[in-house]
């Protein structure tokens, strides 16, 4: 340990790493920098703002087995007016890390160090390398959404032992930040007030990477997304999990002002009057009033209530009205919920309908054109198809937010689709610039009712974006029956006896005229057969007619009691050619079935008749028992897929009014013309 | 449920289906008739028969 008096007010201070380049005086805020002739002053900063951290300087804990201590943190300030801290660790194995936290996720870093040292490079690859292989500067090239290898020239990335799978990091946001406090021992020399360009990257794997243009080249940190628990830290976890409510006095109405996430507030409006405030350090500075209108929209949920969505408790904290236009302006509300735990999420209300809406990170999303609008985004391993883009603007905002809203405030907007969820993209192209994704689940009436005990919303009268169909799926259900149905038919034909009773010709021109009858019918009988009694009966008949009638009249006609089973075989045929096509109607054979007869001895009456002036050709006849009726297999197969197809149907229904106001609606073409 | 309803519905149907294939049950039921008592009372019984009148044809 090295002591040390404040250069400026005296006061001891004490370098306890090694390693460390400055100490922040506790008496005085003064950096108190080593160099080889002892200490020197390098300026003040200001007091540190209160931002409701976990962490501290001087707790422990671990990172990947390998122990650490916080030594100290920096406070930058964001461009978009919040403050967040950067903390700074010391590794068991003399390492230093870097503990940043932002809206309650925490990303430990470390520097990239340039593994070549100058005395290892030529002069002509110092060369090249000044050219071409470092970092670009913020520039054109390094745009939210661009990945880490598009970020960096060529080279770049390997050069800084970024490693293949860092080289499609998502750059998530661009800024400049201002140091605004410090506090500890640092391992750097930070300048007071100095600001500093950077851009965020993430991954899909939690992967996080910092480039830092305070020297040039520019710093890389890279790291990961971690948790407090994974640290080790959970117990600080608990203890920043209470919530704390700062009440406060409109400036303009004097009306009571509730914050709810004093730590994290930015920007309140006066639910009363609609007087702006800046929030700083739980202190408000009125900046304007949005005039009330009577056609101002009304929170359905009031600002301050709370509710338990997925079992964790969020208070409302703020409530915004935002639109897009198209033909005209469309309108939706947004309610900004705030849990300590879980930081901030979002219940979106469009149409009577809502969903809930949690950040995702940029690295997270598999996006082909992060600044542009594909047809397609996956994330989870879904694919979320394109429903709408536009540029949506603030149009109304209540209660408290974590950054600088404002009226008229515009993002690009672009929402995909996996009903029941969404995924929507914001990009911002002003002042900070930022992607940034977000995960929506839609939640219906019940839900939100019972989530936030508001009554019984209002039913919606449209369909939803990402309203899920609640109608019957019936397709495996479908399938499956068809194959139990199919399965028995099979068992049916493989299991019944089959026999045949007649299969012969008949001369029915040659058979004796019978007395009363016309001159051109005939009346033959069969041979007798038995009957079981279990089986049914077909009966086929055949005849070489041509452009002809044979109608067969018959009977199976019981020996013992005289009862019969009438059945017809109207056999007819025509063909010819009309206009130079050729036609033909009828058919040479004919069937009937006749349900199982009583069980006993029987014979076929065969009654025929043909036309005048013909010589009928020679009946074939066939009677078979135990006959395998495809034609009840297939009316059952019909009658399995009336319900089916009638859910079909209305999903299909369900579905065009989904994409109705879409511009990229897969019925698109088909709506179309239907107007 | 619908679905539950559609499952037991279908059930209903490829039970009906399976026990007319096995019991040799048809849609339509034949007419059914007697021979006259006379006929069947005559030499070869219901053999002679003769229906009066035109039953059909083209």
């Amino acid at each position: 340990m090295t002591a040390a008096n404040c250069p400026s007010c005296g006061a001891p201070v004490a370098f306890a790493i090694g390693t460390s380049a400055v100490v922040v005086c506790e008496y005085c805020r003064t950096l108190v920098a080593r160099t080889d002739r002892g200490v020197e002053d390098h300026g003040k900063v200001a007091a540190l703002i209160e931002t409701g951290s976990p962490l501290r300087v001087g707790l422990a804990g671990k990172h990947v087995g390998v122990g650490f201590r916080i030594t100290g943190r920096t406070q930058m300030r964001h461009q978009a007016g919040g403050v967040w801290d950067e903390w700074y660790a010391l590794f068991d194995n003399g390492a230093w890390g870097w503990l940043a936290e932002a809206q309650g996720r925490y990303y430990v870093t470390f520097r990239v160090a340039d593994k070549r040292s100058d005395d290892e490079r030529s002069d002509e690859q110092r060369s090249a390398e000044e050219r071409s292989d470092r970092l670009q500067p913020v520039d054109a090239r390094l745009k939210p959404g661009a990945t880490s290898r598009g970020a960096t020239s060529p080279g770049a990335a390997s050069r800084l032992e970024l490693g293949s799978r860092w080289d499609d990091l998502v750059v998530t946001e661009i800024g400049v930040a201002e140091l605004a406090s410090a506090e500890g021992e640092l391992p750097w020399r930070p300048d007071p007030g100095a600001k500093y360009e950077y851009a965020d990257l993430t991954g899909a794997q939690r992967e996080f990477a910092t480039f830092d243009y305070s020297e040039d080249p520019p710093i890389v940190f890279k790291g990961y997304e971690t948790t407090l628990a994974e640290l080790g830290l959970e117990s600080t976890e608990r203890r920043a999990a209470r919530v704390r409510v700062e009440k406060l006095s409109c400036t303009n109405c004097g009306g009571p002002l509730e914050l709810r996430a004093p730590d994290q507030a930015e920007r309140i409006y006066c639910p009363n009057c609609g007087a702006g405030h800046d929030v700083t350090e739980g202190k408000l500075k009125f900046l304007s009033t949005i005039r009330k209108k009577k056609t101002d929209p009304q929170p359905v949920i009031a600002l301050g209530s709370k509710g338990a969505i997925d079992g964790v408790t969020y208070v409302v904290a703020g409530f915004m009205q935002r639109a897009v236009k198209f033909d005209i302006n469309y309108y939706w509300t947004e309610y900004l919920l705030y849990n300590a735990d879980q930081g901030f999420r979002w219940l979106v209300h469009s149409d009577d309908h809502w969903s809930f809406a949690t950040p995702l990170r940029a690295g997270e999303v598999l996006d082909s054109a992060p600044l542009g609008v594909p047809k397609t985004i996956s994330w989870g391993g879904k694919q979320y198809k394109l429903f709408q883009e536009a540029t949506a603007k603030v149009t109304y905002v209540l209660g408290e937010f974590y950054w600088k809203v404002e009226k008229g405030e515009a993002v690009d907007t672009s929402d995909y689709i996996a009903p029941p969820e969404g995924i929507s993209k914001e990009v911002t192209r002003t002042g900070a610039r930022e992607v940034n994704y977000s995960h929506a689940r839609y939640l219906d009436q019940k839900q939100i009712a019972a989530a936030f005990a508001i009554g019984k919303p209002p039913r919606p009268s449209t369909i939803g974006p990402m309203q899920p169909f609640t109608g019957a799926k019936l397709l495996g259900s479908w399938i499956a029956m068809l194959g139990i149905l199919l399965l028995a038919a099979m068992f049916i034909a493989a299991t019944k006896p089959r026999r045949a009773l007649i299969d012969r010709s008949f001369d029915v021109a040659a058979a004796p005229p019978t007395e009363g009858a016309p001159e051109t019918a005939r009346v033959l009988f069969t041979d007798s057969f038995d009957l079981s009694g279990r089986e049914n009966i077909g009966i086929k008949g055949f005849a070489s007619i041509d452009n002809s009638w044979l109608y067969v009249a018959g009977d199976l006609v019981n020996e013992a009691t005289g009862q019969l089973d009438s059945f017809e075989l109207p056999i007819e045929y025509y063909h010819g050619v009309d206009d130079g096509e050729s036609w033909n109607e009828g058919s040479r054979t004919k069937r009937a079935y006749i349900a199982r007869p009583a069980k006993g001895r029987y014979a076929v009456r065969i009654e025929a008749q043909w036309p005048q002036g013909v010589i009928p050709p020679p009946l074939h006849l066939t009677v078979r028992e135990g006959v395998f009726r495809w034609s009840h297999l297939i009316l059952a197969a019909i009658v399995l897929s009336v319900f089916p197809a009638l859910a079909v149907f209305r999903q299909m229904r369900f579905e065009m009014a989904r994409w109705k106001d879409s511009a990229h609606s897969p019925f698109g073409q088909w709506q179309d013309e239907d107007e | 449920m619908m679905r539950k309803l559609y499952v037991l519905f279908a059930l209903l149907v490829i039970g009906g289906y399976a026990y007319a294939g096995w019991t040799g049950m048809e849609l339509s039921a034949s007419k059914k008739g007697f021979a006259p008592q006379g006929v069947r009372g005559q030499h070869s019984g219901a053999r002679s028969f003769w229906y009066t009148g035109y039953r059909g044809g083209k």
